[in-house]
């Protein structure tokens, strides 16, 4: 235990900026002491109830399996090739792979209940630890709930004949706009042009849920390109922002982002926010385009380190690319 | 009549095993696990010593520590505080705001003991 506690003071400054390494060892740490503490009562306890005595023990059992999942995890995150992006390493990123190997559509559950879930995450490919298939568990919950709310043919004939426009789908199904771009991300991915990407943060940028669209870099772990209308959006919960992103590469997207309060916005309690940003590929429609013409366009990058507008305002830190200027 | 210890802790089985080591040991012992909450908890129970730990959900064990040291009913009410990061800057931290004394998780059983008893004695 001495040697854990060494190890983590000697990787302090690491454990300040690697959330994930951080709340690993806390847990792990954690975890040994309720079983160094509950071992050592029964270890040392003379007489102790037998039904007392099961808890203790099952206790044991439940930080160990916590303990395993932790390990593992972590060997992971450490066995992970830099440039390996398929390698997993936190929960999320499990989920990712999971919700990546269905194509993030889950026929299933498509008239599926609240049963059906489990079967689903059962067979999970990707859910290895129990928090991924806590995360997991609450994304098909409310993938069901999506479901319900809009049924799938009648979402796609909507969409289709709206040219899936989020504020129409919205007023139609009677939703709001985060459940809208969820069900897009969800949808089909052979049934629907064009395809759809989606990111969900909290108010920290903290990443809770990704759908990549090719050639478009989703953030992975935050710390992404501040100008991203997900996080325009926490300032100003409840206004939707609309812009085309256009990335170094010339790629562009249309993004639109919304963000909710969780819970009583009108509490004490800090506000709890959900931003959410789904994106489509952005081809300009001539005259004929309306509104989408109109949208501003955003020039943005992954990262500030990597993002070759050098002038950029919101810019944190030097890019790479100005010591090769 | 055993005197009473508030534990603020969010791990259910570190709750589980430090209420039975105390209670075994002759302490009253109660617990909480929300720090938004935990100011409110300390003043309706008033206990003789608070385990604090530093990682809970809502507010940080420093946040409440600061909080209590800053009212005259518990500016001298003895605390613990636990925490699992083991990094010198906590530990200082902990010292600065008026902890009573600090522990580093994992912790034995009889360390525990020794800390609550002399703090309380």
């Amino acid at each position: 235990m001495q040697a854990l506690e060494a190890t983590v003071e000697g990787l302090s400054d690491r454990l300040t900026h690697d959330p994930f390494l951080s709340e690993s060892l806390h847990a792990m740490l954690s975890s040994v002491t309720a079983i160094q503490a509950t071992s050592g009562i029964l270890a040392q306890t003379q007489e102790l109830e037998p039904l007392q005595q099961r808890r203790f023990q099952a206790n044991i059992y439940d930080e160990s399996a916590r303990l395993s999942d932790l390990s593992q995890s972590l060997a992971r995150y450490f066995d992970r090739p830099a440039d390996d992006v398929q390698a997993t390493s936190t929960p999320l990123d499990e989920v990712d792979v999971f919700l990546s190997a269905n194509n993030h559509h889950f026929p299933a559950l498509e008239v599926g209940t609240v049963g059906a879930v489990e079967k689903v995450i059962a067979g999970g490919e990707g859910l290895v630890s129990q928090a991924a298939r806590s995360i997991a568990r609450g994304l098909l919950l409310q993938y069901v709930h999506d479901a319900e709310t809009m049924p799938l043919d009648a979402f796609l004939t909507t969409g289709r004949d709206v040219n899936f426009e989020t504020s129409r789908l919205a007023q139609h199904f009677g939703v709001a706009l985060p459940s809208i771009f969820r069900r897009l991300a969800f949808l089909p991915q052979s049934e629907v042009d064009p395809r759809f990407g989606l990111i969900q943060c909290d108010a920290s940028g903290a990443v809770l849920l990704r759908k990549s669209l090719h050639g478009f870099a989703l953030p992975r772990y935050g710390a992404a390109c501040s100008l991203l209308p997900l996080y325009q959006a926490l300032g100003r919960p409840h206004i939707a922002f609309r812009a085309v992103l256009q990335t170094p590469d010339d790629i562009s997207v249309m993004a639109e982002a919304f963000c909710i309060y969780l819970g009583d916005p009108g509490s004490d309690a800090p506000p709890i926010l959900r931003a959410t940003m789904v994106i489509r590929p952005y081809q300009p429609l001539g005259r004929a385009g309306g509104s989408q013409n109109t949208l501003p366009v955003l020039r943005v990058g992954s990262s500030c380190r990597v993002c070759p507008h050098l002038a950029c305002a919101a810019r944190r830190e030097p890019s790479i690319h100005a010591a090769s200027n | 009549m055993a005197k009473h210890v508030l534990l603020i802790e969010d791990e259910p089985n570190i709750i589980e095993a430090i209420s039975f080591i105390l209670r075994q040991d002759g302490w009253k012992v109660s617990t909480h696990s929300d720090g938004t909450k935990a100011v409110a908890e300390i003043a309706r129970v008033a206990p003789d010593l608070v385990i604090l730990d530093v990682m809970l959900p809502g507010r940080s064990g420093f946040e409440i520590l600061q909080d209590l040291r800053s009212r005259a009913e518990t500016e001298k009410l003895p605390v613990l505080m636990l925490t699992a990061k083991g990094q010198t800057r906590d530990r200082q931290a902990a010292q600065d705001l008026g902890a009573s004394h600090y522990m580093t998780k994992p912790f034995s059983n009889q360390e525990m003991l020794d800390v609550v008893r002399g703090l309380i004695a």
